[in-house]
């Protein structure tokens, strides 16, 4: 059975271009656009793991991690954070909530990012 | 000799000596012409009746006494005279005057015959004493007549007047009841009234007190010559009293000690005794008297010490108007000071005076004009008399106005304050509570009192110049100190600004860069299906550009993030060689384009691992092998790493473009490149090595380059300490 994979990206563009990029490569690809629509989605659908952008509109990623973590249900789904955002104080936040990565989008192809997400979901 | 006689020598001497000192002293003034007369009349008198004390026959005694008497015929009336001068009275007075001398010539023109004096006889201890004609009567009370008028106009007038002249006519009155008081006791023996005419040793202070009242009556305070005259006078009575007293002693004992004997030696024991008798009235009188002059003396004095050790200049103001005050006993007194520069005059401490008053007298800058030329204290009282003895009409009519006004404010002197000789403020003094006028003691200690003020006023004036420079000073550095936080609290906010608008400025060019790289990796990766074997290289240069902007990009956030502190670093465990390798990976591309190589000579041992921030070495050591790959041209690049001196060295030799000196020396610092740059690599900003040499900084490291000149290659070094 297919992993599922929750991505959670504001950027249409960029969203749609893992999406299609994962799916590709063989993985069950859900999209949401902000943290609520990612909670909810989380909830229903219990990805794998969530990739995780930081920037979003109104709540940002770090309070999307502190819902999570708070929600039993689905707090111990492994998050990936994804963005372009490298400031460093938000990476150690990021960590404390419990990330797997901080990942710098610019950094890599995303055949590099399907790599590192079949390492992750060993 | 007797006592008599020599009494009467001292007298003509002094009287003869003080009648020409004054006369010489100003001879124009008719006080000095009357008083040089009226001596020298005294004295004819008082030789005379020395020499006739000492004639041993009548006939010798008969025409001493005669020629004393042309002396004493012309004193009533040259006596009058002086006063009536004394007091500017003799136009009023005329007509006395001139009866009082037709008088005297009649006396004058009988003195020869029987009818003044009309015989010598013995009376008590004189053998020749005269005896009066029918005239005598007459002119005893023409001489009555004449002192007592005399005393009464003096009487009259001091009630009138006030200051100087007052001290005048006190001196005249002191005088004249001495010397006439004294001149009486010869009387009494012409009646044959046993009295002796003991007043003869007192006649000489007469002349003496006279004298003092023409030449110096306003420099002598009348404490000191009443204190003095006093314990001479003192003296003097106690002196003869006792001759006397040893004299009737002798009598009254059937004279055991002969005459001839007794005289002499009680003359000596006389002068010997008037020395300490006069000592020890002086110490007796000296508590009164003179106590109070030498403490005013000592308090001037110690005044002058303490204004060189007061330097606020309100302070020092306040000095010297209080202790004038309270030591010279005066009603008000002013300082004023000329501001700096030839400015205007400004009250610095005033007591007593009406503010106006005080400015009044040098908003006319006659009296600054005239205290300049004179550099003397200016008095009231002396005032007239400048103003009698000045020729020219246009200032004395000022004068005159200056008197005016010195009259209706009650200022009595004006002490000018001189620096450099110029006048640059006065202190004006008002009268001595005690009326008393200004002594000469008085204006000296003053006019010292003055210059030592003028140092002590300007050398204050100067300091709170200094001081006043000096709170400006600390104003105005506090001011560009709050101007230069001011602006680099704007710069911090500016830098502030310049880092957040880098930040983002980043991360939205970030997210374009991930879309072009994702989807030109995955069209290669022939997601979308296989392109035309013609795409494949635009699609490689179109994946390597967007990298490179990729790269730039890291670049500008790394820089703006080292330069506002914000940079931070986490150590970990790693092996060097391991992230060489991947730069060397990560490169190969590259270099193949170029057809250059690239060698990485590995150690032949497994190097321990190091301490370090992954990325940050990761990206220095790419910046390096990077830079040195786009400066090559032919030949290549050859890396190895080694441990040298317990520090990791890695060396990137290049046969590339080389360095001159001056890039050598810049091209480490921020935005700055190569000149080597322009020609051969065009879209590097020069942020590389810079980021690299910080970088190092930051694990303790170094970076430098060493080249043997333009076109003969670099090699780069980078040191890392093992820790």
């Amino acid at each position: 059975m297919a992993k599922k994979i929750l991505i959670i990206e504001d950027e249409k563009i960029l969203a749609e271009m893992y999406r299609d990029k994962f799916t590709q490569a063989g993985l069950k690809v859900y999209l949401a656009f902000d943290s609520k629509e990612g909670l909810a989605l989380a909830k229903k659908e219990k990805p794998d793991l969530i990739i995780l952008d930081i920037l979003l509109p109104k709540e940002n990623g770090i309070v999307f991690l502190t819902w999570l973590r708070k929600d039993s249900e689905i707090s111990s789904i492994p998050v990936v954070a994804f963005s372009n955002y490298d400031d460093p104080a938000t990476k150690r936040q990021a960590a404390k909530l419990g990330v797997k990565d901080y990942l710098i989008k610019t950094s890599y192809t995303p055949q590099e990012i399907v790599e590192k997400i079949r390492e992750y979901l060993k | 000799m007797n006592p008599f006689a020599i009494g009467a020598f001292i007298t003509g001497t002094l009287a003869a000596f003080f009648g020409v000192f004054v006369y010489f002293k100003n001879r124009t003034r008719m006080e000095n012409q009357i008083f040089g007369v009226m001596s020298f009349s005294l004295t004819i008198w008082s030789i005379n009746f020395g020499f006739w004390q000492m004639a041993t026959d009548k006939t010798t005694a008969f025409l001493y006494v005669h020629l004393l008497m042309i002396g004493a015929i012309f004193i009533p009336i040259f006596y009058i005279h002086y006063i009536l001068a004394l007091l500017n009275l003799i136009q009023e007075k005329k007509k006395f005057l001139i009866a009082g001398y037709l008088i005297t010539l009649i006396f004058l023109f009988f003195n020869f015959t029987p009818y003044l004096v009309k015989d010598l006889r013995s009376v008590l201890y004189f053998p020749y004493w005269p005896e009066g004609g029918v005239l005598f009567h007459f002119w005893l009370l023409w001489f009555l007549i004449a002192l007592s008028y005399g005393l009464y106009i003096l009487i009259k007038k001091i009630k009138e007047s006030r200051g100087i002249k007052r001290e005048q006519i006190k001196y005249v009155i002191l005088a004249a009841s001495i010397a006439f008081g004294g001149g009486l006791t010869i009387f009494p023996l012409w009646y044959k009234i046993p009295c002796p005419p003991i007043g003869i040793f007192i006649i000489f202070l007469y002349p003496l007190i006279l004298a003092y009242a023409i030449l110096r009556y306003r420099f002598m305070d009348i404490r000191f010559v009443l204190g003095r005259g006093a314990i001479y006078t003192l003296s003097f009575i106690t002196v003869i009293a006792s001759a006397f007293l040893l004299i009737f002693l002798n009598n009254l004992l059937g004279n055991p000690v002969p005459i001839s004997i007794a005289w002499p030696l009680i003359l000596i024991i006389s002068i010997l005794l008037f020395q300490p008798i006069f000592r020890f009235f002086e110490k007796f009188a000296s508590k009164y008297f003179y106590y109070t002059f030498y403490s005013y003396q000592t308090v001037l004095t110690d005044l002058g010490r303490k204004l060189t050790q007061v330097l606020d200049l309100d302070q020092l103001s306040s000095l010297i108007v209080n202790t004038l005050m309270n030591t010279m006993k005066l009603d008000r007194t002013v300082v004023l000071l000329r501001e700096p520069g030839d400015g205007e005059y400004i009250i610095q401490r005033n007591i007593g005076f009406k503010e106006e008053n005080g400015i009044s007298l040098v908003k006319d800058n006659f009296l600054t004009v005239w205290l300049g030329r004179t550099q003397k204290p200016l008095v009231y009282e002396e005032l007239s008399l400048i103003i009698r003895d000045t020729t020219e009409k246009e200032e004395g009519e000022r004068l005159e106005k200056l008197q005016g006004n010195m009259k209706r404010i009650e200022a009595a002197l004006c002490l000018p304050l001189f620096i450099e000789a110029k006048i640059n403020g006065m202190i004006v003094l008002g009268n001595k509570l005690s009326g008393e006028p200004y002594s000469t003691q008085d204006i000296e200690l003053l006019t010292n009192l003055a210059n030592q003020a003028s140092i002590a006023l300007q050398n204050a004036r100067l300091y709170s110049e200094v001081k006043g420079f000096s709170v400006k000073l600390e104003r105005e550095v506090e001011k560009r100190t709050k101007e230069l936080k001011d602006a680099y609290e704007e710069l911090k906010k500016l830098d502030k600004a310049k880092s957040e608008f880098i930040s983002i400025a980043s991360h939205q060019l970030r997210t374009p860069l991930t879309a072009i790289k994702g989807y030109i990796s995955m069209m290669r990766e022939k997601i979308y299906g296989k392109p035309p074997e013609k795409m494949e290289k635009p699609l490689e240069n179109i994946y390597l550009s967007n990298e490179r902007l990729i790269k730039l990009v890291n670049d500008l956030l790394s820089v703006s993030r080292i330069e506002a502190g914000r940079m931070e670093i986490k150590f970990e465990k790693l092996s060097l060689e391991e992230i060489i390798t991947s730069v060397v990976e990560e490169l190969k591309n590259e270099v193949k384009k170029k057809n250059i190589y690239l060698n990485w000579e590995k150690p032949k041992k497994p190097l321990p691992k190091i301490s370090i921030d992954r990325d940050k070495i990761r990206q220095a050591i790419m910046n390096v092998i990077d830079n040195a790959i786009r400066y090559t041209e032919k030949g290549g690049v050859t890396i190895n790493l080694k441990i040298l001196d317990s520090k990791f060295q890695i060396q990137v030799k290049d046969t590339g473009a080389g360095l001159t000196k001056y890039e050598l020396s810049k091209m480490f610092e921020s935005f700055s490149r190569g000149a080597a740059g322009t020609r051969l690599y065009t879209e590097g900003v020069g942020l590389g090595l810079y980021i690299a040499r910080r970088f190092m900084e930051m694990h303790d490291g170094k970076i430098w380059a060493e080249s043997k000149g333009p076109g003969k290659g670099s090699t780069f070094y980078v040191e890392l300490p093992i820790k």
